[in-house]
């Protein structure tokens, strides 16, 4: 994997956050030797990857690419009690100890775009594709780190009881 | 004039604003090359702008009239240039329908259905073996609702590994009416009207709409409708006001009538010339007013306005909404300005808007069928004629050295296709599919015989392809205070495809495409400024194909236009954007794409690619095609790069690559709460081997400046917060986030 300037500092904010508390600085230096390895965190891989090139690679072949259904997979973090919203209708309850939600739906039903409120953190959105089966290992999982408002500073377009933007008319 | 909005942006600024924008971003569109044409571009291949007459049921993929190398094909279908109002619509005569006899086989007894295929004889249809139909040289054209073009196909790797085309599922989906642009099931009474945008409806959704229009009987009075060359439209604010001051008008002049002594306007302007303009204006609101009553009448009358949510006379937002839909379920070049090709379709009874409609599918499903691209366009890559003398005519070399015109095979390929079934007239087709129940078109082939190809055609054809960017401005398009400066364009950029044939380069079609200008962008201060795009010149190599590709949106994007609401299982909750990533229609890339890559032979002999971000590729942006700029790729109108990427797939070595993993993924914070992009793969691969050649030509700098400018430049008007660092240029440039202008 190329890491870019940009990538590794918009990741460090990412996973890191603000560095102004002391738990900021200790997720740094914690982060700093993760980078220094051979191995970067999954999320992290991951949201680096698509800025490392243009490097054409085959997805993982599914078992069965016309299975009926598909088992969807997502994993919130930290550990907390959460509700998994899909449109209007609750998808899931989450608890320390059950951070994982299995979801089966037919192959090919649409995204399922999906909200995950807890209490005290930002509400967040994020996407499961159903068009691809997870059971042999071939995504799609999502592992979803849930921000504090005072963890989401680092994040792309945080402003702090405003919108984000900046272009000023 | 430009229209310097990224491709969100100008959805809200130029095209809501009406039509004055975008007449004037696209006054002046010309042909594909050679003199400047008011009109249509001839030979677009898609149909044509609003405000020429000839919008709804342009024959797709077929070219004008002038200079027809072979017109045969075009002239049998009446008015392709013109589809006229009220008149019947059909088949010209000549064009008996029905197959030919000497094509006709026997009834086919005891076999699969999807064996089968549709032939229709003197005394009826019949059902024929269609592997027969395969050998005796004629077409089977897939007429069943689960038809998508050859892009989409699944495929399978060299060892025999399934590759899955997910986007297919949802293009059937689409094109049934079943489903939205994620798959999702649409709610009741919903339909996609998504022609314009590449995904022409299955027959079954022709089929409604004829059974449908059969019982209306909408009466509009087509002399009012066609009194007035548009309707003049504002948004909710503006009208209350202009309606006003036309009321305040009419008071005023009735006032002056009563003083002068007259009985009507006229003699009011006659008698007293001081009224003369107000009297003019006056009448035209009048005629517009009277043609507005007409138009929510038809919109009424086809049930795509609810009388119950519009307020009579209002532009209100279901009124809005209807236009739209009326204009692209019908194939007008508009956005919900009542232009007046829309006011032309208005005339027409709906089973004729239907016929054109069905013309238009079966154009498409031809195309695909035969595997051919030709659709009468190359005419435009022919320098242009001396005036008064005829264009020159696209030739190859036959066998005996002979100069053989370049033909119209897709508009022969249709015009064979409806004559094989029958269907000479909007009678002939509501017949055709009171005869067939919907579940005939599960699956349904019809076997006709095409023309036959040219020498030229062949499994591995010798093609390349050419895009000229016309008439290229660098200089700024506004001057020191703001004011915008003409930049006029009498030669736009075009897309040229080739094949090499006996020692010539013969044009198999020509089409209007965009090249890059100046356009916003949002810096790396947080600002937004003017940049120029540049399309790069020179060969390039088309070495993969992408159908349903990924668009990565650059960090520079306004996360605004990354969130979005949408209808989720009974709410409407916020949730990321993904229209312009795609994959899908409304995808910066559109439904197709072929990369644009730098070829180079290293040292020891073996290429080396390199990618500058280009693409040719199919665009939802269907008005930008009239004559706006991209950020530096060349967009096609959907439906053309769908067939034009199925043809070179089919004629040239091309294996299938399948989906490619991507992982792409950007969380970001808007409104206070956090939002989740994922990207997991590119979208559906093919590589060509060897690639095709593609170059850009430089076409014909005008003004001062001869090279583009590099740096970012303020937007008159914006006021910019200079305590901020500089915006950084592409020193930083990270590969990801400025790759892929759309």
């Amino acid at each position: 994997m190329r890491w870019t300037r940009r990538g590794v500092s918009s990741a460090i904010h990412r996973a890191v956050g603000s560095t102004r508390s002391g738990r900021g600085y200790a997720r740094l230096v914690l982060l700093l030797i993760v980078l220094a390895g051979t191995r970067a965190p999954a999320a992290l891989r991951a949201s680096l990857s698509a800025a490392s090139d243009g490097k054409l690679e085959p997805e993982t072949p599914e078992a069965n690419p016309y299975s009926a259904d598909v088992t969807l997979r997502l994993t919130v973090t930290p550990a907390l009690k959460a509700v998994v919203m899909w449109g209007g209708k609750t998808l899931a309850q989450l608890a320390p100890g059950r951070m994982e939600a299995d979801i089966v739906r037919p192959r090919g039903s649409g995204p399922l775009d999906l909200e995950i409120r807890a209490d005290g953190y930002l509400p967040y959105h994020t996407r499961l594709y159903t068009d691809r089966d997870n059971r042999d290992g071939n995504a799609d999982k999502v592992t979803v780190r849930m921000y504090r408002d005072e963890d989401a500073c680092g994040l792309l377009g945080y402003r702090r009881g405003g919108t984000p933007g900046g272009m000023m008319k | 004039m430009s229209c310097p909005f990224p491709a969100r942006v100008h959805r809200v600024h130029c095209v809501r604003t009406g039509a004055a924008v975008f007449a004037l971003a696209c006054a002046g569109a010309v042909a594909c090359r050679g003199k400047a044409d008011l009109g249509h571009g001839r030979g677009q291949g898609g149909p044509p702008p609003p405000g020429s007459g000839e919008a709804a049921g342009q024959l797709a993929g077929s070219a004008g009239q002038t200079a027809q190398p072979d017109g045969a094909a075009r002239a049998a279908l009446a008015g392709p240039r013109s589809e006229g109002t009220a008149g019947e619509i059909g088949l010209a005569p000549g064009h008996e329908p029905g197959a030919d006899p000497n094509d006709l086989l026997p009834q086919a007894h005891g076999l699969a259905r999807e064996r089968l295929a549709l032939q229709v004889a003197p005394e009826g249809e019949r059902w024929v073996d269609g592997e027969e139909a395969r050998r005796r040289g004629l077409a089977l054209v897939d007429l069943s609702d689960g038809f998508a073009p050859a892009i989409f196909q699944d495929g399978k790797s060299a060892t025999g590994v399934p590759l899955p085309n997910r986007y297919r599922a949802v293009f059937v989906g689409l094109a049934n009416d079943r489903s939205d642009g994620d798959g999702e099931p649409l709610r009741p009474g919903e339909r996609n009207y998504l022609e314009l945008y590449g995904i022409p409806p299955s027959l079954s959704v022709l089929r409604q709409r004829f059974i449908e229009d059969a019982e209306r009987e909408c009466g509009v009075d087509a002399a009012k409708l066609l009194a007035v060359d548009g309707i003049a439209t504002w948004g909710k604010t503006s009208e209350k006001k202009e309606l006003a001051r036309q009321h305040g008008l009419a008071q005023r002049l009735l006032a002056a009538q009563s003083r002068a002594g007259v009985a009507s306007l006229a003699e009011l302007a006659a008698k007293e010339p001081r009224y003369r303009k107000d009297v003019k204006e006056q009448l035209r609101a009048d005629n517009e007013r009277a043609a507005f009553a007409e138009v929510e009448k038809r919109l009424i009358c086809e049930g795509l306005l609810d009388p119950a949510r519009h307020q009579p006379g209002w532009y209100d937002g279901p009124m809005r909404n209807a236009t739209m839909n009326f204009q692209q379920k019908n194939g007008i070049f508009a956005q919900a300005d009542l232009t007046r090709s829309t006011l032309e379709a208005m005339t027409r009874p709906p089973l004729q808007n239907d016929f054109l409609a069905l013309r238009r599918v079966l154009a498409e499903r031809a195309a695909h069928a035969g595997g051919v691209v030709e659709d009468g366009s190359a005419v435009e890559a022919m320098p242009p004629a001396p005036r008064g003398q005829p264009r020159q005519v696209p030739t190859y070399r036959n066998r005996a050295g002979e100069a053989v015109p370049v033909p119209d095979l897709v508009g022969q390929a249709t015009l064979s296709l409806m004559a094989g079934l029958g269907l000479s007239r909007a009678a002939d087709a509501l017949a055709f599919f009171r005869r067939h129940p919907a579940s005939d078109f599960r699956a349904l082939r019809a076997a006709v015989r095409f023309p036959p190809l040219p020498e030229y055609y062949g499994p591995a054809m010798d093609l390349l392809a050419e895009i000229d960017r016309g008439d290229v401005w660098y200089d700024l398009p506004f001057d020191g205070r703001g004011k915008r400066l003409p930049q006029p364009r009498a030669r736009f950029p075009s897309f040229t495809l080739f094949v090499r044939w006996r020692g010539e380069k013969v044009p198999l079609v020509c089409w209007r495409t965009t090249i890059g200008g100046w356009r916003s962008e949002l810096a790396t201060d947080g600002q937004e400024y003017y940049r120029y795009k540049e399309s790069d010149v020179g060969p390039r190599v088309w070495r993969h194909i992408v159908a349903s590709p990924v668009w990565l949106p650059p960090a520079t994007s306004p996360l605004g236009s990354m969130v979005k609401t949408k209808w989720v299982a009974g709410a409407y909750p916020h949730v990321v954007n993904y229209d312009e990533t795609g994959p899908g229609y409304l995808s910066a890339y559109g439904l197709v794409a072929g990369i644009h890559e730098e070829m180079r032979r290293r040292a020891d002999g073996s290429l080396a690619f390199s990618d500058d971000g280009i693409r040719t590729h199919g665009s939802f942006d269907y008005l930008s095609l009239r004559g706006r700029y991209s950020h530096g790729c060349h967009r096609l109108y959907n439906n053309l790069a769908v067939r034009l990427f199925s043809f070179v797939l089919a004629h040239r070595h091309a294996r299938a690559l399948g989906p490619m993993a991507l992982g792409f993924r950007r969380i970001f914070y808007w409104e206070g709460e956090i939002y989740d992009m994922r990207l997991p793969n590119r979208g559906f691969y093919y590589e060509l081997e060897p690639p095709l050649p593609i170059e850009t030509l430089p076409g014909t700098i005008k003004g001062k400046e001869q090279r583009p400018l590099r740096g970012y430049v303020a937007i008159p008007g914006l006021h910019y917060d200079h305590r901020r660092p500089a915006p950084v240029l592409e020193g930083g440039k990270s590969g990801i986030d400025d790759r892929g202008a759309p």
